[in-house]
């Protein structure tokens, strides 16, 4: 596998995506970018996103949410309409917003009837705007992306006394034979006494009116959200699932080409590519797993374990001389491996567990990763030495603790604004969305923008690979001698040479 | 300082697969064959430490290199209590271990604790220190004692700090907090170790301390993620050194005062119909109090929840021990015929 080179295909899908950022500001339709999850922007900046260019209050916060909630927001999408950029998200108060990406200030807004987790997608059809939301009222709905005005809704389990809240993947947008459908997955629950019904499901819809092309039950627990590539003309869907099997589907019938038994549940979308020509899947687990496996037969290529579970979709880039795939783990790291071969580049510790899906765009000629963290940190590292670059922090999160490992978290996305800067979208656990951007000429750096805590490349300071700063070396050395002197005179006592054993006196 | 812990599980996949999903039926059938296994060596009572250190060696390696699921119970079934109705499969994978290990305790006893523990078994190896120590004069075992004591606190307090996390307190540091009052605890116990039946008491309000945690959704770790889970978790490896190093002062002082699982299966372990017990009158000569591993033994009264069936006592003991039916009853006749001898 490592003597495979990396196909021309995919190298060309980058130029596109500089070809296109030159033309007009970057968009990010979907969750993780595009239908393949690459989580990699077309954005090109010439100095990291250090200003904080406004916040939007997600919702009202009193009552609104239990304590340990799974996610506050879905990620953000972009799209330009009418020459003016948006921002779409979800939110845990059911509700959809919609921002203008200069100012932040809402546009519209369209209530659901239950929480909004699920990134949301867009697309034009037909010459409409159109958004793609999946809510936990177990609905999906298409709305107008001008003014929110409601087009279709398909409802996918009707209501009982005894159902539970839906859990929806990210939908997305794929063309097969020539058509655009929306695909999106969706858990129902109901538990009905002798009559329980649990379906993980996958659907299939005409985008433009709502109408269900296709619906299968891929299995009983939950699903990750769908991921899609054209494999040797077949088109499929890719689909995790909490009983830890991933799975290849014939896009047109819904038929399971091929199925992994994987070692824990999957609960993040997978990534697919092209190496060598070659059409890959890279997935991660809860046990900290990440795998690169055939996308065609579902053989698995190569393996590497995290220190910990990993909820994180992984972002794939290109360095100088190598493709790196990167994703956050619970063991606090941000981890870089060879796409290749599955060995480790870089390996970056935060405060805290690395939920999210990073997200990947150019500073300068370097490829940069974003990547939030729970201790409520974005930052910003080198993509080829994973120095720290910025980190911007938000506030608090909203629940005194988090519940780990039932949770899909929120993530960074980045589009372009109509001047040409860069804009980094980031849901804080706090319940806000900050946006972040370059500074103006002349600009000068206030309390509330990110920090600058490491290397950059037009500067020459120290790198930093931790979020906390080093022990001195007093600290690093004087304790452990001491404790260790303490035992070592213990153990002389207990094991002195005695002239008679004697008898144990209490 | 990052903690990279060399990650080595052999089997990253199912080896039993149920349903086709990532739960793995191979865990509950090795654990099931080697507790019923113990039961029939310790029934037979011939060679039962060759064959105990022989089960706890399988079980090291099944759990800690071959398997990749971990003996994860307290916490789990929790979990998967939840997941009942939900998710059946993963509610059964999640729910199988601790209703067999519940069962099999009910039946005969802690015999998880002495026969497949992994934790319990390199507590055990550790505590040939302990035993060393136990065995001088009061004052220089005391002085022994605190030594070890202060010199283990240091390092754990050291490693804790370089290792700390970077927010929560406490919802993040659960296991580093009881391996840290493990510590602290053994300060109180020293000089009171030959007689600290009443300092067992602890493990009661661990188990209910640490399930009401679970329950109201606090991620609790414990000392044993980190190798069973091989999960790279902080607060699991500050609590592990802690452990493995208050072994070092009191033999199995983990299982002793803290272990919240043992405290929960020592109170099951009390009604267990079958289990060690003294036939013979007691002579009172004391020579049974240091083989138990656990102290369980006080001239020649069990403490039943205390017990975690090792059987060092059948062979060494001149008290005979065996396993009998109603054997409670047999053992309190046994103590009542004693005390009407002393009383004659």
């Amino acid at each position: 596998m490592g003597r495979i080179p990396i196909s021309l295909a995919f190298a060309l899908l980058l130029c596109a995506h500089g070809a296109w950022s030159a033309e007009k500001p970057a968009e990010w339709h979907t969750f993780h970018h595009d239908s393949a999850r690459s989580g990699l922007s077309p954005v090109r900046m010439d100095t990291p996103p250090f200003a904080r260019a406004w916040t939007f209050d997600l919702g009202d916060h009193t009552w609104k949410y239990c304590q340990g909630a799974s996610v506050w927001s879905s990620c953000a999408v972009g799209a330009s309409i009418d020459d003016a950029m948006r921002v779409f998200i979800g939110c845990y108060d059911h509700n959809i917003y919609c921002l203008d990406a200069e100012t932040g200030k809402e546009i519209w807004r369209f209530t659901t009837g239950c929480l909004v987790k699920a990134a949301p997608a867009f697309a034009w059809i037909d010459g409409v705007p159109m958004l793609f939301v999946a809510s936990s009222d177990r609905c999906f709905y298409g709305l107008d992306a001008r003014t929110g005005r409601k087009l279709w809704n398909f409802e996918t389990y009707a209501w009982t006394y005894t159902v539970g809240e839906s859990l929806a993947g990210a939908p997305l947008l794929a063309r097969v034979n020539g058509k655009l459908v929306l695909y999106a997955t969706m858990w129902n629950s109901d538990r009905r006494p002798l009559r329980t019904r649990r379906a993980g499901e996958l659907f299939a819809f005409d985008p433009a009116t709502g109408k269900l092309l296709l619906r299968t039950v891929v299995s009983e627990g939950h699903l990750t959200p769908p991921s899609f590539l054209d494999v040797d003309g077949k088109p499929m869907i890719f689909i995790g699932g909490e009983d830890g099997v991933m799975r290849g589907i014939d896009a047109v019938t819904g038929e399971q080409v091929w199925k992994f038994i994987g070692d824990h549940r999957v609960d993040a979308a997978p990534l697919l590519t092209r190496i060598g020509g070659q059409p890959v899947l890279f997935l991660t687990n809860a046990w900290g797993m990440v795998r690169c496996l055939s996308a065609a037969s579902g053989r698995s290529i190569w393996r590497y374990k995290a220190g910990h579970e990993s909820l994180s979709t992984p972002a794939l880039f290109k360095t100088t001389d190598k493709y790196v795939l990167v994703f956050g783990a619970s063991d606090r790291c941000v981890h870089a491996v060879e796409a290749k071969s599955g060995e480790l580049m870089w390996k970056f510790q935060t405060g805290k567990y690395v939920i999210s899906s990073p997200a990947v765009a150019v500073v300068g000629d370097r490829p940069v990763v974003f990547a939030n963290s729970l201790d409520n940190n974005l930052y910003l590292l080198d993509g080829e030495e994973g120095h720290e670059i910025m980190r911007f922090a938000s506030g608090d999160m909203l629940w005194p603790f988090e519940t780990r490992g039932m949770s899909i978290w929120s993530s960074p996305s980045i589009i372009g604004r109509a001047d040409g800067r860069a804009l980094v979208l980031y849901p804080g656990h706090d319940g806000k969305l900050y946006a972040l951007t370059q500074r103006e000429p002349g600009q000068t750096a206030t309390a509330s923008d990110a920090t600058a805590t490491g290397w950059h490349p037009e500067q020459e300071t120290p790198a930093r690979h931790s979020s906390r700063p080093p022990a001195g070396p007093f600290v690093r050395t004087v304790p452990p001698l001491v404790g260790l002197s303490l035992l070592l005179a213990a153990l002389g006592i207990v094991f002195a040479p005695r002239r008679s054993a004697g008898t144990v006196s209490r | 300082m990052r903690i990279d812990v060399p990650l080595f599980k052999i089997m990253a996949r199912p080896l039993l697969p149920i349903s086709g999903s990532w739960v793995d039926a191979s865990p509950f059938v090795i654990f099931f064959g080697i507790l019923v296994a113990a039961h029939l060596l310790l029934k037979r009572g011939k060679n039962v430490q060759f064959w105990r250190r022989i089960s706890q060696s399988v079980a090291a390696f099944v759990f800690i290199i071959f398997l990749h699921r971990c003996l994860c119970m307290l916490r789990s079934w929790i979990f998967a209590l939840n997941k009942v109705g939900r998710n059946d499969v993963i509610a059964f994978g999640h729910l199988c271990m601790f209703a067999l290990l519940v069962s099999l305790t009910l039946a005969f006893g802690r015999l998880f604790c002495g026969w497949l523990c992994p934790l319990g078994f390199f507590s055990e190896f550790l505590s040939w220190v302990g035993r060393a120590r136990r065995r001088l004069p009061r004052a220089q075992r005391l002085l022994a004692g605190y030594l070890m004591l202060a010199g283990t606190l240091t390092l754990v307090t050291w490693f804790a700090y370089m290792t700390r996390p970077g927010t929560q307190f406490f919802a993040e540091n659960i296991a580093a907090f009881w391996g840290a009052f493990l510590l602290l605890y053994l300060a109180v116990v020293l000089p009171f170790e030959f007689g600290d039946r009443k300092f067992k008491g602890a493990r009661y309000v661990s188990a209910v301390l640490w399930m009401l945690l679970s329950v109201i959704g606090v991620f609790v770790t414990s000392p044993w993620c980190t190798f069973f889970g091989d999960e790279i978790d902080y607060s699991s490896a500050v609590s592990l050194a802690a452990v493995l190093s208050g072994a070092l002062i009191v033999p199995m002082a983990w299982c002793r005062y803290l272990c919240p699982m043992g405290g929960a299966l020592g109170w099951i372990a009390k009604f267990a119909p079958r289990k060690l017990a003294n036939s013979t009158a007691c002579t009172s000569c004391g020579a049974c109090d240091s083989i138990c591993p656990m102290g369980a033994l006080n001239e020649g009264e069990i403490d039943h929840s205390s017990c975690i069936t090792c059987g060092s006592c059948l062979k060494t003991c001149g008290f005979h021990f065996q396993i009998t039916e109603g054997a409670a009853d047999s053992a309190k006749s046994a103590h009542d015929d004693k005390e009407g001898a002393a009383d004659g």
